[in-house]
């Protein structure tokens, strides 16, 4: 076959000429650039007295990391900060495309600040595709952009970390391209998080203080992660796209009145009451409705999700579900209702950390009775962790025996000093 | 198309030093470059990977054949059976060992990385190399990296002062 070898082989595009010499000499100028933007930006300019070769590499590195690496700025660190990288940003040569934008710096004392919204700017001005942004936890008061909205068509990854994060900035109708979003230990002021080409959405140990419960508008949302959120729970609209959904309450403002000593009459109670005429009453489990798999975990003490069940959706597509000892209360009314609603589900996984209580079992109960009884014939595989098999695990599973649910195999998997959930 | 046991299709890279490398279709495509071609109906026959010796080659593949995402045959990931954290563990350690070659080596791995548009395997050869030098002095970093000052002294001392608010 050699001359149809030779066809082939024509079609590569010619390899780039290796330059002479040993080592790293030898690299193309373009892969020396993506070398160097590994380096903190400041070490990377510093290659330019290396040798001629190196002069003006870093003008056209793709990525910037503008960091200063753990080091506390005092006014004089962030003087000299904003002067290095305000003459980066005009040195650099404009016309090299710029991929990744990264600013990561920690904490700040003093009333000059680091020029980062100009910076961001900036970097949306040369069509970034990546924009990371992560501040000091001291410095979470910062505000990112003031209010002013993201504008790129570029855009596709947006990182935050540790900044205050207004209406405007969130609402992503000027940025078409985003499709990931990160955030971490952010500020959420926010009404509404809206993208309409959002695909990734990931929101850890964020605090949500809106003046309303802050929906989030992503209609094209594959996968969400919503971890560890203080404040009031964000309400998830639709998401028909949505595959796997992982949710993970620790502690919220949301509360019954009942449950916090007082009463509780569906009017009057905020969080009982219906929220929306449009969405139904859930705050997640409606957009939640669509997903293939779903992992929900809660401390027992989280009461959205117990209220949520109250106008529970069936998930039509759902067929791996995670659920943890939240699962269990009134008696176990609430897997009852999951089980309810999942007509395709294949495999459940419950996950008991915590020491039995012995107020399980006496608090409130949904009403089951009447409602259309179509478990899941498909349940194949049902999965129980937990630390020792205690009198929960026997509970499962009488309660399947009871209601005769099939479950093709059942694993009990003890795991010692498990701490998830 | 070559072809092999339980239908995996099977493709044949051929390094200039003339060794022939039969690897699964998904594997060679976790190359950017090489899956364009595939997929551009260009891999017919064999695949002659100019510029990158056997030697190098080979573990290039090593690389791909440990970071092709695993099917089961029934499509499930593998993520089924393992939690994602733990798989992704176990791929920092098999590429910290990976990446335990000398300089020369880990240079044209760079090259070779870039060449095929392998993301990953270019992300850890640079990093690799960044961590080796950085918080080096430039004498150090030159010597590591086998440039050549070719700078007249006065050229450098103008090339310093022209880009001195990054030394400061």
């Amino acid at each position: 076959m050699p001359k149809e070898q030779a066809t082939v082989s024509r079609r590569w595009k010619a390899a780039p000429e290796a330059r002479g010499g040993e080592g790293i000499d030898a690299l193309p100028g373009e892969v020396l650039q993506h070398v160097l933007s590994f380096l903190p930006v400041a070490e990377a300019v510093q290659t330019c007295v290396l040798a001629r070769r190196w002069r003006d590499l870093w003008k056209s590195m793709p990525v910037l990391r503008i960091t200063c690496e753990g080091r506390i700025l005092n006014r004089r660190g962030v003087r000299r900060l904003n002067k290095f990288v305000n003459h980066l940003l005009l040195l650099r040569d404009r016309s090299a495309p710029l991929h990744a934008c990264e600013i990561e710096l920690s904490t700040f004392h003093s009333q000059d600040e680091p020029q980062v919204n100009l910076w961001i700017r900036h970097a949306l001005l040369c069509q970034a595709r990546v924009l990371s942004v992560h501040l000091g936890r001291d410095n979470n008061s910062f505000e990112l952009l003031e209010d002013l909205p993201l504008v790129s068509l570029h855009l596709t990854r947006l990182e935050l970390c540790n900044v205050v994060l207004n209406d405007s900035i969130l609402y992503f109708s000027s940025c078409p391209a985003l499709e990931e979003l990160w955030m971490r230990g952010c500020y959420v002021q926010a009404d509404m998080i809206m993208s309409q080409s959002l695909k990734r959405l990931t929101i850890l140990d964020c605090i949500f203080y809106p003046n309303e419960r802050t929906r989030i508008s992503v209609p094209s949302l594959v996968t969400l992660e919503l971890i560890e959120c203080w404040g009031r729970t964000p309400l998830l609209e639709s998401m028909p796209s949505l595959v796997t959904g992982s949710i993970k309450l620790a502690d919220c403002d949301d509360c019954c009145g009942k449950e916090a000593g007082g009463s509780c009459v569906d009017v009057t109670c905020e969080n009982c009451s219906s929220i929306d005429d449009d969405t139904g009453d859930c705050v997640l489990l409606n957009g939640l409705s669509e997903a293939k798999s779903l992992e929900l975990i809660a401390e027992p003490c989280v009461f959205i999700l117990k209220r949520d069940l109250m106008w529970c959706p069936t998930f039509s597509k759902l067929k791996t579900l995670l659920l943890n000892d939240w699962c269990m209360k009134a008696n176990l009314g609430a897997l009852m209702c999951f089980l309810q609603h999942t007509p395709v589900l294949e495999k459940l996984t419950i996950q008991l950390c915590q020491a039995p209580s012995s107020r399980m079992g006496t608090e409130g109960s949904y009403n089951l009775t009447g409602q259309p009884f179509v478990l899941s014939n498909k349940l194949k595989v049902l999965e129980i962790k937990c630390e020792n098999i205690d009198e929960r695990v026997h509970r499962i599973l009488t309660f399947l025996s009871t209601y005769s649910i099939h479950v093709e195999q059942i694993n009990i998997q003890q795991s010692i000093g498990s701490s998830e959930g | 198309m070559a072809t092999r046991e339980a239908g995996k299709k099977m493709i044949m890279l051929k390094s200039p030093d003339g060794m022939e490398f039969e690897v699964e279709e998904a594997v060679a495509m976790e190359s950017q470059t090489i899956r364009k071609m595939i997929e551009d109906d260009c891999a017919d026959t064999a695949i002659l990977i100019p510029n990158i010796n056997s030697k190098i080659l080979s573990r290039v593949i090593e690389y791909c054949n440990k970071h092709v995402p695993t099917t089961g045959a029934t499509g499930a990931a593998a993520s089924d059976t393992v939690a994602p954290a733990a798989l992704a563990e176990d791929l920092k350690i098999w590429d910290a060992e990976f990446i335990k070659v000398n300089r020369a080596t880990r240079f044209d791995l760079i090259q070779a990385a870039s060449y095929l548009n392998i993301k990953g395997l270019l992300d850890l050869t640079s990093q690799t190399t960044i961590d080796t030098i950085s918080d080096n002095s430039l004498e150090e970093i030159r010597s590591f990296l086998s440039t050549k000052n070719d700078y007249l002294p006065e050229e450098e001392q103008t090339i310093r002062r022209e880009n001195q608010w990054a030394f400061q």
